[in-house]
C-alpha cells in the first residue's frame, strides 16, 4: 500500500507498511438528525492507515473530514460501516488512540507539566515518574523553560506544543489531529509543521491530520486523502513520494513534486465547484 | 501613555534611554495615583463640608445630623464598648450565615449542577427561589427560629446560600464541554472529570460569589436585626432612629461600611493570592 520513499522515511520514523493497518475504516457512513432534517456527513468512506503512515485528509469545509476523525477517535458511532484499530473491531473510545483539536483545552489551572502529565495521572501513573516523562517530553518540543507557565501566559503556538506534548506523552498507537495549526499565522505554522516532523521521528506514530491546506498536506504526509462533495465521498488517495531530502518545509514548497501534487489535489477538490 | 525614547544612530533606543523612559514613565503613573487620591479626599471632603454647613439651616439639625455631631456619638459610643459589643454581635450572625451558607449553597451547586436531569427538573424553582426577595421569610423566622442570633444567622445564610448556589449551578452546567470530551479521549473516568474539571471550576465561581455573598450576608444578618433584636448594628440604627437620633443611625450606617468594605477587601486579596498562584490576575466570570 505505501511505498519506501527516503522523505517518507525521514518523515515517519520508519516501519512502513506493517501487515495489519493501525486504522482501518470501511464504508464509513455518518448520518446525523438536525432540525432541517437527515444531514449526511460523509458516505461510504473507506481507508488504511498503516503503522508508521502520516496520512492528511483534506477537502473543504463541511465535506466532512472532521467528521471521520471523531469517527476514528471513537466520540462518534458510525451509522454504517465499521472501524477496526489493529485488527479489532471498535466502537467507542480506544486507549491506545491520542487526539489534538485546533482549540485548545489545556486545563487553565495547571502549568504546562502538569497539562503534559495529565493523561500519565488519569492512568495512574505515580506522581514523580510522570513528572519525569512529562518533563522529557517537554524538552524534545522546546518548552523545557516553560514548565511552570501556564496556559494563558503562553502563544497560540506553545499552546499546542503543550497539547501535542500532552497527547504523545501517552504513547498512542494512533494519533489524530484535527487542523491543529489552523489558528496560527503562516509563518509559526510552518516552523509547528517542521517540529511535528522532527518530534514524530523520535516518537513514532501512526497519524491521521484534517486540514483544508494543501501544501500542508503534502509536505507533512506519506498519503493524502481527499474528500468532495457533501455529504463527503472519497475522491483521491494519493501516495506522495519526494526525493526532497531537506527538513526545510519552504524548500519542499519550491520543488516540482510538489506543485504537481498540489495541482493534483487543487483539481480534485475544486472539481465539485460545479455542483454547489 | 508612552514615553519618549530618543532613538540612537543605529535606530535602537539605548539603555540608559530606555531605562530613563521607564523612569519618566513610573513617575507620571505616581503623579497621577496621588491626582487621583487627591480628588478623592476633595470630594468626600467637600460633602462633610457641605454637610456641617446646612445641617441646622438648609434642614434642621435633628433630621439630618451633623458630621461633628455623628463624630461626637461616635466616640462617644467608642468609649462606652456600646459600639464594639453590638459589631461583635452583628459580625458573628454574618459569619455564620456567610460560612454555612457559602458551604450549603457550593454543595448543592455542584452536586445539582453534575446532574442534568436533575437540573432540568429543579431550573423553575431555583429560578423562581432566586427571584424572589427572601426577605419576606423573615417573619416566618421569627415563628420558626425565636428572636435570637439563629434567627438573624439563618436568614444571613438564606440569603447567601442561593447567591453561591445559582453561581455555581450555572458554572457546573457550562464546563467547557471540549475539555470533558477531552479528558474522555484519553480514558478519564466520571469521576477523573469530576475531579479533575468540575471541581477546579466550580473552586473559581466560588472565589467570584464569595465578592457577592458577605455583603449580602451582612444585609441578611441586620435585617433580621430589624425585624426584632435587641442587640447588633441594625438594632443601634432602629433603636436610635426611634429615639430620632440621627446620629446614632448614620454611625451604625458608617461602621456597618467600614466593615463591609475591609471584608471585601480581604476577599479581593486572597482572590489575588490564588490567582498569582494561577500566575494570572484577571479577574473570572460573574453571574450575578
Amino acid at each position: 500500500m505505501t511505498q519506501t520513499a527516503e522523505w517518507q522515511r525521514k518523515k515517519s520514523g520508519g516501519d512502513v507498511a506493517a501487515p495489519e493497518p493501525v486504522l482501518d475504516l470501511r464504508s464509513v457512513s455518518v448520518r446525523y438528525l438536525t432540525g432541517s432534517g437527515l444531514n449526511t456527513a460523509c458516505s461510504d468512506v473507506s481507508a488504511k492507515v498503516g503503522s508508521g503512515e502520516f496520512v492528511s485528509i483534506v477537502g473543504r469545509s463541511g465535506c466532512g473530514k472532521s467528521t471521520l476523525l471523531h469517527v476514528a477517535a471513537g466520540l462518534i458511532r458510525p451509522s454504517a460501516g465499521t472501524v477496526t484499530y489493529l485488527g479489532q473491531e471498535w466502537t467507542g473510545l480506544h486507549p491506545d488512540v491520542g487526539y489534538v483539536t485546533q482549540k485548545d483545552t489545556l486545563l487553565p489551572w495547571r502549568n504546562v507539566l502538569d497539562n503534559i502529565a495529565l493523561p500519565l495521572q488519569l492512568k495512574g501513573v505515580r506522581k514523580s515518574e510522570r513528572r519525569a516523562t512529562a518533563s522529557d517530553m517537554a524538552a524534545s518540543l522546546g518548552l523545557s523553560d516553560y514548565l511552570r507557565h501556564f496556559p494563558h501566559q503562553l502563544s497560540g503556538g506553545m499552546r499546542q506544543r503543550v497539547q501535542l506534548g500532552r497527547t504523545l506523552v501517552m504513547r498512542p498507537k494512533l494519533l489524530l489531529m484535527d487542523e491543529p495549526f489552523g489558528a496560527l499565522d503562516a509563518y509559526l505554522r510552518l516552523r509547528m509543521q517542521e517540529l511535528l516532523l522532527s518530534i514524530l521521528r523520535d516518537y513514532p506514530v501512526s497519524t491521521v491530520f484534517v486540514t483544508h491546506d494543501l501544501g500542508e498536506a503534502i509536505t507533512l504526509s506519506d498519503r493524502v486523502i481527499a474528500l468532495t462533495g457533501s455529504p463527503g465521498r472519497l475522491a483521491l488517495d494519493v501516495t506522495i513520494e519526494t526525493s526532497s531530502e531537506t527538513d526545510d518545509l519552504m524548500a519542499v514548497r519550491g520543488t516540482a513534486e510538489f506543485s504537481e501534487y498540489q495541482s493534483k489535489l487543487w483539481d480534485t477538490i475544486s472539481a465539485t465547484d460545479g455542483k454547489k | 501613555m508612552t514615553a519618549e525614547i530618543t532613538v540612537t544612530e543605529s535606530g535602537e533606543p539605548s539603555a540608559a534611554d530606555a531605562q530613563a523612559a521607564l523612569r519618566q514613565l513610573g513617575r507620571r503613573n505616581m503623579r497621577r495615583r496621588a491626582y487621583i487620591w487627591l480628588w478623592r479626599a476633595a470630594i468626600l471632603a467637600a460633602v462633610l463640608v457641605t454637610w456641617q454647613l446646612t445641617s441646622g439651616h438648609l434642614f434642621p439639625a435633628f433630621i439630618m445630623s451633623s458630621p461633628s455631631q455623628v463624630w461626637d456619638k461616635a466616640t462617644n459610643w467608642l468609649g462606652n464598648g456600646y459600639i464594639l459589643s453590638n459589631t461583635g454581635v452583628t459580625l458573628e450572625e454574618t459569619f455564620i450565615g456567610f460560612l454555612g451558607g457559602t458551604f450549603i449553597g457550593a454543595t448543592a451547586g455542584v452536586a445539582i449542577g453534575l446532574s442534568r436531569f436533575a437540573s432540568d427538573v429543579l431550573s423553575p424553582f431555583v429560578n423562581a427561589l432566586y427571584a424572589v426577595p427572601k426577605i419576606m421569610l423573615g417573619p416566618l423566622f421569627v415563628v420558626w427560629f425565636g428572636i435570637d442570633l439563629t434567627m438573624k444567622g439563618l436568614l444571613a445564610g438564606l440569603f447567601v446560600v442561593f447567591i453561591v448556589f445559582y453561581n455555581i449551578w450555572s458554572g457546573v452546567q457550562e464546563v467547557d464541554k471540549d475539555l470533558v470530551e477531552m479528558f474522555r479521549v484519553m480514558g478519564g473516568s466520571r469521576w477523573a472529570i469530576i475531579r479533575g474539571i468540575y471541581l477546579p471550576s466550580a473552586l473559581s465561581w466560588l472565589f467570584n460569589s464569595l465578592r457577592l455573598a458577605f455583603p449580602v450576608a451582612l444585609i441578611g444578618a441586620t435585617v433580621g436585626e430589624f425585624i426584632a433584636s435587641s442587640e447588633g448594628l441594625g438594632y443601634v440604627a432602629t433603636n436610635a432612629a426611634t429615639q430620632a437620633d440621627t446620629a446614632g443611625v448614620f454611625v451604625a450606617v458608617v461602621v456597618v461600611t467600614i466593615v463591609a468594605v475591609t471584608m471585601d477587601q480581604l476577599i479581593v486579596q486572597i482572590q489575588r493570592l490564588v490567582n498569582n498562584r494561577y500566575g494570572r490576575n484577571e479577574g473570572g466570570r460573574l453571574v450575578i
